[in-house]
């Protein structure tokens, strides 16, 4: 019986497997050549023709070498990822940040901020107005590129997943490093800060995907 | 072009017939061949070079997830079972080439051909 682990490392190339995913393949392939060996000889051939037969000729295993090299790559899926989930996601982040500072640069300012409770009304209701066409954009490119359906919804919220981030951060540091006693008390305002700046958005962001999915399937029917 | 969609519908059947196969219980690479080849009554036939480096992406796609294990005269194999996303692949998968045969039956009458 030949050695199928030399056989097989000889036949790809691999002089000393440096992994053990190497030696994974490397003992996989060999079982699937034992067998076929085995099964070469129940039909009656010789132990070297069936050795020929099971090996194939060497420009297969070239290609098989290459082909499980790029099947094993892993830099195939960050690449998925990234174009499924971080791509859209980061597009859709930064759109809604700039637009949000843009509009809070040149926007109407308050000039009598005290009856808005600090709130500037206007550029926040225009910001939140065009999240549905963000949250549209970014779940198409998430779809197109391949991204499946929680990827999808993932990347569509994501700017809201970012803001709920920071503004826990926010409320943890001013509760736990600034010590601030102002914070705890007034917890159905954080509470509020969080629905408006993160919730409220992600939901719009969400109702932007929606209609991008109708209107695919209209222009599809 | 051709030589695109040639490789697209190799691929896209070689992935639909081990997905169909490991549906219905987990087998190691060998057993994929031989039963490919049994139940096409050899028109499908899938060799060291074409049918591991497709297990390998199924693997990497986390369609399909390997496991070594004793076979029936006790060597250790690596088999191959279907993960929860393989299963949901699964169903598309078959109704896309349903209605890809079906489209190409209407074209060219293939199925009385």
């Amino acid at each position: 019986m030949p050695d199928w682990n030399e056989l097989v490392r000889e036949h790809l190339g691999v002089s000393e497997p440096s992994s053990a995913e190497h030696v994974e393949v490397i003992a996989e392939l060999s079982g699937h050549l034992e067998d076929l060996y085995a099964e070469l000889r129940r039909k009656g051939l010789g132990e070297p023709e069936a050795v020929k037969q099971a090996l194939g000729d060497r420009a297969n295993w070239r290609g098989l070498a290459k082909k499980i090299r790029r099947a094993k790559s892993k830099e195939e899926i960050l690449n998925h990822r990234t174009k499924t989930l971080w791509w859209p996601g980061l597009v859709s982040l930064t759109a809604s940040m700039s637009w949000l500072m843009i509009l809070q640069r040149v926007g109407p300012q308050p000039r009598m901020p005290w009856l808005h409770s600090g709130l500037p009304l206007m550029p926040y209701l225009v910001w939140l107005g065009t999240q549905p066409l963000l949250g549209a954009t970014s779940a198409y490119m998430s779809r197109r590129a391949g991204g499946d359906r929680l990827t999808e919804l993932t990347s569509t919220v994501f700017p809201s997943i970012v803001m709920l981030g920071l503004w826990c951060l926010v409320v943890a540091i001013s509760i736990l490093v600034e010590k601030n006693p102002h914070v705890l008390p007034q917890w159905p305002l954080v509470l509020f800060g969080a629905f408006v700046w993160a919730i409220f958005p992600g939901l719009l962001l969400l109702l932007g995907r929606l209609l991008s999915l109708r209107t695919h399937s209209w222009a599809k029917s | 072009m051709v030589k695109r969609v040639r490789a697209n519908i190799a691929r896209g059947s070689t992935e639909l017939a081990i997905l169909a196969l490991l549906a219905e219980q987990p087998l190691y690479g060998f057993e994929i061949s031989k039963r490919i080849e049994q139940r096409t009554e050899g028109v499908l036939r899938f060799e060291l070079g074409s049918l591991y480096p497709m297990l390998y992406d199924l693997e990497k796609r986390d369609l399909i997830k390997g496991r070594w294990q004793p076979n029936s005269t006790g060597r250790d194999r690596r088999y191959y079972a279907l993960t929860p996303a393989g299963k949901k692949e699964l169903a598309p998968l078959r109704r896309e080439w349903r209605s890809f045969f079906q489209a190409l039956d209407r074209l060219a009458g293939v199925s009385h051909a």
